[in-house]
């Protein structure tokens, strides 16, 4: 008990800090989403998903703008190594504005090293991307860490029916020709196990974008992801 | 544009029905486990280990449910070493454990694990490791003899190894020699031979992952 109440305390300190930085309204968002793995054998898996972000404000000002500003498809297939490090090869098709007359498009390829860690009892997931994002309006490598720790509510094994807490952060360093760019992205989430491998969760993110300059923008994403394994 | 939307239809339309059948599936051993109050913990079972509970640091109860029955576990740190203890339903101690480094096993036991791997597997890795000290069984004059749980007790508490039938147990990801992985739990009795192995079922990891 008390180890699940000092670690949502942590989380929620360092999420009240974050809050505290914004310097204009943040722009918020609702992503739901769907994922689907599939192990294929004891060494190989998929995965699938699809998810399509809402927008309700803008950052900035805070103006009411409601729109679909996504819709995205991605598939991953993994490869475990032994200590369950995984390696993982990506491709994701996004449409952005896909309502919108002008709308746009992506082509993206990820390249993935994760593992878990056991820190002082915590399960913490470390994750490395490397990213090519071939836009319809310009082409944009991005460098992403991301460090996460979920842990069941009830006892020391997720079982279904049960409730887990997630938090993380991720870093995001982007460049191209033109720049660079540099994100935060926390996050702080409640899951639950249905049954069978599948899961509901939601969370909400709070991202910093542009951290290397002053013109910093602030999102507040919620997202509601089903997880199932086949 | 059309195109492409009309193909994500189809594909939710799929991974729903996807998922429907795959909820049927279920029927694999789960061991489910639930922390509760020391309230709802059997008198017995607390009274036997009083001694342990009082000077027990971070101490928490648990209920595990396995198949048709269930039962209850304390995990406390005493005197630096983290013990787990077993009850069954009605409060009879099942078995006493401690949590390990391997390091920490004595030598011809760690060689003796060490050899079982190596020649068994093409590669492995420790994750958890336990001492088990269970209670004696012996045969006096043609009877059964076994120790009582205040016996039993007594005996861990004093660390008598010769009335405790120590086993270990290990918990370790192995590859095999077509290349496959898996986990499972190895026990090995007091002289390090293999006595019993059992596949662990890992939690999911797809919402760390994606």
């Amino acid at each position: 008990m008390t180890t699940y109440f000092t670690n949502f305390l942590l989380v929620s300190f360092l999420f009240i800090s974050l809050l505290g930085k914004a310097q204009n309204k943040p722009s918020l968002r609702w992503e739901p989403g769907i994922s689907m793995t599939k192990k294929i054998d004891s060494r190989w898996s998929y995965n699938l998903s699809l998810s399509g972000r809402q927008r309700f404000t803008n950052y900035g000002e805070g103006e009411k703008n409601i729109k679909t500003d996504r819709w995205e498809i991605k598939s991953f297939g993994t490869y475990t190594l032994l200590g369950g490090k995984k390696i993982s090869l990506g491709y994701m098709y996004r449409t952005v504005d896909p309502f919108e007359q002008e709308s746009g498009w992506e082509h993206r390829i990820t390249q993935q090293f994760a593992f878990i860690t056991n820190f002082g009892g915590y399960r913490l997931g470390n994750k490395f991307r490397i990213e090519q994002r071939i836009r319809s309006s310009n082409y944009l490598t991005r460098l992403r860490y991301a460090i996460s720790n979920d842990f069941p509510l009830q006892g020391e094994s997720l079982d279904p029916k049960e409730f887990y807490l997630i938090s993380g952060n991720e870093l995001v360093y982007a460049f191209n020709r033109r720049g660079t760019e540099l994100e935060n992205r926390f996050s702080l989430g409640i899951g639950r196990l249905i049954q069978g491998g599948q899961k509901i969760q939601f969370s909400v993110a709070s991202r910093y974008s542009d951290l290397v300059s002053d013109n910093r923008d602030h999102i507040i994403q919620f997202e509601s992801v089903y997880y199932f394994s086949l | 544009m059309k195109v492409f939307h009309k193909y994500m239809v189809i594909v939710v339309a799929l991974l729903a029905y996807a998922s429907a059948v795959s909820a049927q599936e279920i029927g694999e051993k789960h061991e489910n486990e639930e922390q509760i109050k020391q309230e709802e913990f059997p008198k017995l079972a607390l009274e036997l280990i009083k001694p342990i509970l009082e000077k027990g640091k971070r101490t928490r109860f648990f209920k595990e449910y396995e198949k048709d029955t269930y039962f209850f576990e304390v995990k406390t740190i005493y005197k630096k070493e983290k013990i787990s203890i077993k009850f069954y339903k009605d409060g009879n101690l099942l078995d006493i454990e401690i949590l390990k480094d391997f390091k920490d096993l004595p030598e011809e036991i760690q060689t003796g694990i060490k050899q079982y791997f190596q020649s068994n597997y093409k590669n492995y890795k420790f994750n958890r490791i336990q001492i088990q000290y269970n209670r004696e069984e012996e045969y006096e004059d043609g009877q059964l003899e076994i120790d009582d749980d205040e016996e039993y007790v007594e005996e861990f508490l004093e660390m008598d190894l010769e009335d405790l039938i120590i086993k270990y147990e290990i918990e370790a990801e192995v590859v095999i020699e077509k290349n496959e992985r898996g986990f499972f739990e190895f026990l090995f009795d007091a002289e390090g031979n293999i006595e019993g192995i059992k596949k662990i079922i890992k939690r999911a990891d797809d919402n760390v992952l994606y």
